[in-house]
C-alpha cells in the first residue's frame, strides 16, 4: 500500500458476474485487476470508489490465495453502488485497502467449521472458504458445514461455486430460503431453527455467521445452546465508515473501531462491547 | 525558559516580517465576533481576555480540504500549503492539539494521517493566556493552568504597551526581537476534578441519556466549535470533469452519521448520539490514546440552542459510578 494511505490505485474490471436474478436484489460480482497486487488475508476489506461519486467500504470477496486479482460482490443500494453498477468491464474502479484484522486462520486450524451465512453475508466469507479449502490447507481443519440462507431461490450468489466446494473432502452445504415455494426441495426456514437439525461437535466447531444484525444475534445463540463457546463463535459485522483508519469516527462500537480492531469480531468479544451494532 | 521584553509595536514589526512565510491565524474580530482569523495586518489583532467563538482547529484540519486529484489514469496527492502560525492560542485551545496528535499521528494507531501530519509539522503555536474564567468553562477541572501552557512554541503576554515573549521551543529562537528579561513565574496546574475513570459498559445503559439529551435537536453546534472533534468525511467534487477527493468536517449528532446504505442505523436516536460524542471524549479517546479529549472551553455549553451541558453530564456520570 502507498505511504499515504488515503490514496486509491485503479483497478480494470475484468469481468462482471449477474449473481442474483430477483428483482429486489441486484448483486454483481466484479473481477478486477488492480495496478499493484494486492494482498489481504479472508476478511478483510478495502475502500473502493468512482470518482466523483464517492467511497464504498466491501469486503474482498474472492479467494486471497489468487495474486492476480480480487473480486468485490456488490450489491445495488446507494448512490457509490449505483454508480458501480453502471461501470463495465474495461472501465475502472479505485481501491485502497486491505484494512481490517482478518480471521484468525491459524486458531481454526484443528477445528470443524460451520459456516452459516444469509444472502449477501456469504460474500466476506467467500475468501475464507477458498482459503480453507485450497489442497495447501484442507488438511489443517476438519469438517465444513455451510448452511446459506436466503430470502427466495433467486436470491442465492456464488451458486456456481458450490459443486466444487461440496466436491472438496466432508463439505456440506445446506440451502434454505425464507418461505417455501413451489420446486424447492431443500430447507425453508431462518438456519437459527434449522441448524440444530445438522449433525456437528460443538465441544470442536467453529461457528461462523454472517448477515443482518438481527441473524448474527440469533444464530450466535443458537450455535450457543448446541454447545460452542462464545470465543469460537466468530462473525464480520457491517458499519458505515469513511476512512478504514480509525481516525474519521464513524465505525466504532465502544472504544473499539470496526476498521481497526475488526471486522472480524468472536461473540466473546461483541459480548463485552456496548451493544452498538 | 527564556523570556524578552519588546513593544507592542515592535512585536507587530516581527509579526508583519512573518506574514511572507506563515498564514497567520489570531483572535481577531469580525461582525462582532472574536474568532482565530487568517490575519494580513497584526492591526487586525484582537487583543483581548475573551475566548475565540470558535476553536482554532481548523488552521490544521480545514472544514473543507482537498486531499486529493483524480487524473486519467492516476491520483495526485493534493500539495500542502504555506506554514500556520497560530497566534494568541488559549491554554484549552492549545491542550487540544495533544487530541488531535492522538488521533491522527499517534503510534498507537496503525495509520498516520499524511495530512494533518504535514500541516501540523510546519505549525507554529504562539499561546496566551486567561486572566479570568468565563461563563462556561472549566478547564481547571480538566487539570489545565487557565494562565500559561508551554505545548506551544512560544506564549506571549500584552501589558499596556509592554510585549512579553516566552521562548519555548528552538523553533521560537529569533522571530521575535526584544531584551532579556527574568523567566516567567509558572503557577502549578490544577488538579484533574472532573474525568471518567468507569468502564465504557458501566455507563453506557445505565445513565439516563435520554434524559440528557431531551432537548438535543441535532444541529451538530457543538461539535463544531469544539476544539477536539475531529470525525470527518470524504467527498468527491466534479467540475466538469476534474475530479477531487475532499475530507470534511462531520458530527456524530447528524441521524445520517452512522446510517447504513442499506438502511440499518445502529445510533437511532438522538440520547444514543449525544452518549456517543460524551463517551468519545471522556472514555473512548481515554482508553485508545490515553487522554480525555475535552478541555473546559466551554464552547459547546455556550453555543448548545438546548442547554445540554457537557460539565454537568460528566459531573452526574461521576456522581452516579462512585466518584465525587
Amino acid at each position: 500500500m502507498s505511504m499515504n494511505p488515503y490514496l486509491p490505485i485503479p483497478a480494470r474490471i475484468e469481468e462482471i458476474i449477474q449473481e442474483t436474478t430477483s428483482d429486489s436484489q441486484d448483486v454483481k460480482t466484479y473481477r478486477l485487476k488492480p495496478k499493484t497486487v494486492i494482498d489481504f488475508m479472508p476478511g478483510q476489506f478495502v475502500e473502493c470508489s468512482v470518482p466523483g461519486v464517492g467511497e464504498s467500504t466491501f469486503g474482498f470477496a474472492s479467494n486471497p490465495l489468487v495474486k492476480d486479482g480480487i473480486e468485490l460482490t456488490i450489491k445495488r443500494t446507494g448512490r457509490v453502488t449505483q454508480a458501480i453498477h453502471m461501470l463495465s468491464a474495461g472501465d475502472t474502479l479505485w481501491i485502497r485497502g486491505p484494512f481490517g484484522n482478518g480471521f484468525p486462520v491459524d486458531f481454526f486450524e484443528g477445528h470443524d467449521l460451520f459456516f452459516v451465512v444469509g444472502g449477501l453475508g456469504l460474500a466476506p466469507l467467500r475468501p475464507l472458504i477458498e482459503y480453507v479449502l485450497d489442497k495447501n490447507n484442507r488438511d489443517k481443519y476438519g469438517k465444513i458445514n455451510m448452511m446459506i440462507a436466503a430470502r427466495t431461490p433467486k436470491d442465492f450468489i456464488f451458486t456456481y461455486d458450490y459443486d466444487r466446494w461440496a466436491s472438496c473432502r466432508d463439505v456440506h452445504i445446506y440451502q434454505t430460503i425464507d418461505a417455501a415455494v413451489p420446486g424447492w426441495d431443500k430447507f425453508v426456514g431462518f438456519p437459527n431453527n434449522l441448524i440444530k437439525d445438522i449433525e456437528f461437535d460443538g465441544q470442536n466447531t467453529i461457528g461462523l455467521i454472517c448477515g443482518p444484525p438481527i441473524m448474527i444475534k440469533l444464530n450466535a445463540a443458537a450455535f450457543k445452546s448446541l454447545g460452542i463457546a462464545t470465543d469460537r463463535i466468530y462473525t464480520t459485522l457491517e458499519m458505515r465508515m469513511t476512512c478504514g483508519l480509525g481516525k474519521c469516527g464513524k465505525c466504532n462500537i465502544g472504544h473499539r473501531y470496526v476498521c481497526l480492531d475488526g471486522p472480524v469480531f468472536s461473540m466473546k468479544e461483541l459480548d463485552e462491547m456496548p451493544g452498538e451494532y | 525558559m527564556k523570556r524578552i521584553k519588546t513593544t507592542k509595536e515592535a512585536f507587530n514589526k516581527d509579526l508583519a516580517a512573518l506574514l511572507d512565510k506563515f498564514d497567520v491565524f489570531a483572535p481577531s474580530t469580525k461582525q462582532g465576533k472574536l474568532d482565530y482569523l487568517n490575519i494580513t495586518d497584526p492591526e487586525d489583532i484582537t487583543w483581548t481576555d475573551d475566548l475565540p467563538y470558535k476553536s482554532p482547529k481548523e488552521t490544521v484540519f480545514p472544514r473543507v480540504e482537498e486531499i486529493m486529484r483524480f487524473t486519467k489514469d492516476d491520483v495526485v496527492p493534493t500539495a500542502n500549503v504555506k506554514p500556520v502560525l497560530l497566534l494568541g492560542a488559549k491554554p484549552c485551545d492549545i491542550e487540544s492539539f495533544d487530541v488531535f496528535d492522538g488521533v491522527f499521528t499517534s503510534e498507537k494507531g496503525l495509520y498516520i494521517d499524511p495530512f494533518y501530519k504535514e500541516r501540523r509539522d510546519k505549525m507554529l503555536i504562539i499561546g496566551s493566556g486567561c486572566a479570568a474564567k468565563k461563563p462556561g468553562c472549566f478547564c481547571d477541572e480538566r487539570g489545565y493552568d487557565m494562565t500559561f501552557s508551554d505545548k506551544c512554541d512560544a506564549f506571549v503576554a500584552l501589558d499596556g504597551d509592554d510585549m512579553y515573549i516566552d521562548l519555548i521551543t528552538d523553533r521560537a529562537e529569533g522571530l521575535f526581537s526584544g531584551s532579556d528579561c527574568p523567566p516567567r513565574e509558572v503557577n502549578k496546574a490544577p488538579e484533574t476534578t472532573l474525568k471518567i475513570d468507569a468502564h465504557e459498559n458501566d455507563i453506557f445503559t445505565t445513565m439516563p441519556w435520554e434524559d440528557w439529551a431531551m432537548s438535543c435537536i441535532g444541529c451538530g453546534t457543538c461539535t463544531y466549535v469544539c476544539p477536539t472533534c475531529h470525525c470527518f468525511d470524504i467527498r468527491d467534487a466534479d467540475d466538469k470533469g476534474e475530479v477531487t477527493r475532499c475530507r470534511l468536517w462531520d458530527s456524530c449528532m447528524y441521524s445520517n452519521f452512522t446510517l447504513h446504505a442499506g438502511g440499518t442505523n445502529p445510533r437511532t436516536t438522538q440520547a444514543a448520539r449525544y452518549r456517543q460524542r460524551v463517551m468519545h471524549k471522556y472514555v473512548y479517546l481515554r482508553d485508545n490514546i490515553g487522554i480525555t479529549a475535552c478541555t473546559g472551553c466551554g464552547r459547546c455549553i455556550r453555543l448548545c440552542p438546548g442547554g445540554i451541558n457537557i460539565h454537568d453530564t460528566v459531573k452526574d456520570i461521576m456522581g452516579r459510578t462512585g466518584k465525587k
